[in-house]
């Protein structure tokens, strides 16, 4: 017998389809933030190299502690924190 | 003096600022772009009235080529969005583990400034490190490095795929509203009566989104016609003009050669464009809700 709740029954496929039709659909939408991402976890001697690489080699978080110091308004910030944090005994 | 008259008065009173401000902000702006069309003004000290001069000017260029790449641009770009957004709400609409969690996952492209995710593009399309050509090159679907935004064709339709996605967040989350609110009862009885998934999709959603994409294409149209920045910030039009679109074309003319008559001219050609389209978007919307008319 047929009931409501059953409408929203997926088979086994159809569940596999879907989940297949959103990752096409999520690779599009979100690829430029996935290799936005990667980039800048690649050390900068890998940014420009000619054979593309999707993993970074070596990635670290560095370019963020860079950016962290030498963009001017964070860097006042971090700089002041780590000073008084430096004098305090 | 009698009441009425004084109500008009007072009327008139309340609706100052606001005369006031679209006369300064639409109206003047407006019409001295106009009356510019017919001047050949420039940064030189002299302008003369040049009559339709700038006009014939542009119908004997290129410009003709120009209006025909940016109503292919804009086709393309508007049917691509409604068709993967039309897919992505129906995917999005399925009752599976995690569905919110993939709707949050769509909306970033939207969220982000605009420029941003155009540099993001602009990276990727890259042929010495970009993503795509890599990983096309990875799959042996081509050999060399493929520069995307060098060559004529392929710059074109990346300019396209990048509208679409800043586009696609947008429509998508549209047409889930739209498929949401189409009752569930229609399922249920056409459920009972045997009627498979694709089958329902096909005969109760897709009928009843029709109101929504054409008001949603018809907005769409408006936005693409006249999209700037990404042209802009990946291509400048280039290579040698051939994603060249009209606003392009106004801006390399108006603010590039400084050639102001001219760009206002092609100015009020793209007016003349997209009031076309907002007259038909009301149409069509004033249509499409025969109950909402005021």
């Amino acid at each position: 017998m047929k009931n409501a709740a059953m409408i929203d029954r997926y088979s086994w496929w159809e569940i596999l389809l879907i989940y297949l039709g959103v990752l096409v659909f999520l690779t599009f939408v979100l690829a430029p933030f996935v290799e936005g991402f990667l980039v800048s976890l690649k050390p900068l001697s890998q940014l420009f190299s000619s054979p593309y690489r999707f993993w970074p080699e070596n990635g670290s978080f560095e370019a963020y502690r860079t950016m962290w110091i030498s963009v001017p308004g964070l860097g006042a910030i971090s700089s002041t924190h780590s000073s008084s944090r430096l004098s305090s005994p | 003096m009698n009441v009425q008259r004084s109500n008009l008065i007072f009327a008139w009173i309340l609706l100052l600022p606001a005369v006031l401000y679209v006369a300064v902000i639409v109206a003047y702006p407006l019409v001295d772009t106009f009356i510019l069309s017919f001047t050949d003004a420039s940064l030189r000290k002299v302008t003369n009235w040049v009559g339709w001069a700038n006009y014939e000017k542009i119908f004997n260029a290129t410009f003709a080529d120009v209006i025909v790449r940016t109503f292919i641009w804009t086709f393309f770009s508007v049917s691509l969005k409604m068709i993967i957004g039309t897919f992505g709400a129906s995917l999005l609409n399925s009752a599976v583990p995690g569905r919110s969690l993939f709707r949050l996952l769509t909306m970033p492209p939207w969220v982000v400034p605009m420029a941003i995710g155009i540099f993001m593009w602009g990276w990727m399309y890259n042929g010495q490190f970009g993503m795509i050509s890599g990983m096309l090159q990875r799959i042996g679907f081509v050999d060399g490095p493929v520069a995307f935004l060098a060559y004529g064709n392929t710059a074109f339709w990346a300019t396209i795929i990048t509208d679409v996605w800043i586009g696609v967040p947008m429509v998508t989350i549209y047409f889930l509203a739209a498929i949401q609110s189409i009752p569930k009862d229609l399922y249920e009885a056409a459920w009972t009566d045997g009627a498979g998934r694709f089958y329902r999709f096909r005969r109760i959603t897709l009928p009843l989104m029709v109101p929504s994409i054409i008001t949603m294409s018809m907005l769409s149209l408006i936005a693409t016609f006249n999209s700037f920045d990404i042209i802009w910030i990946l291509t400048q039009g280039g290579p040698s003009g051939q994603t060249t679109t009209m606003i392009i074309d106004t801006y390399q003319t108006a603010i590039g050669s400084k050639k102001y008559g001219e760009g206002a001219a092609r100015a009020v050609l793209i007016c003349i464009f997209l009031s076309a389209f907002c007259f038909a978007y009301f149409r069509v919307t004033r249509r499409l809700n025969p109950e909402k008319r005021a």
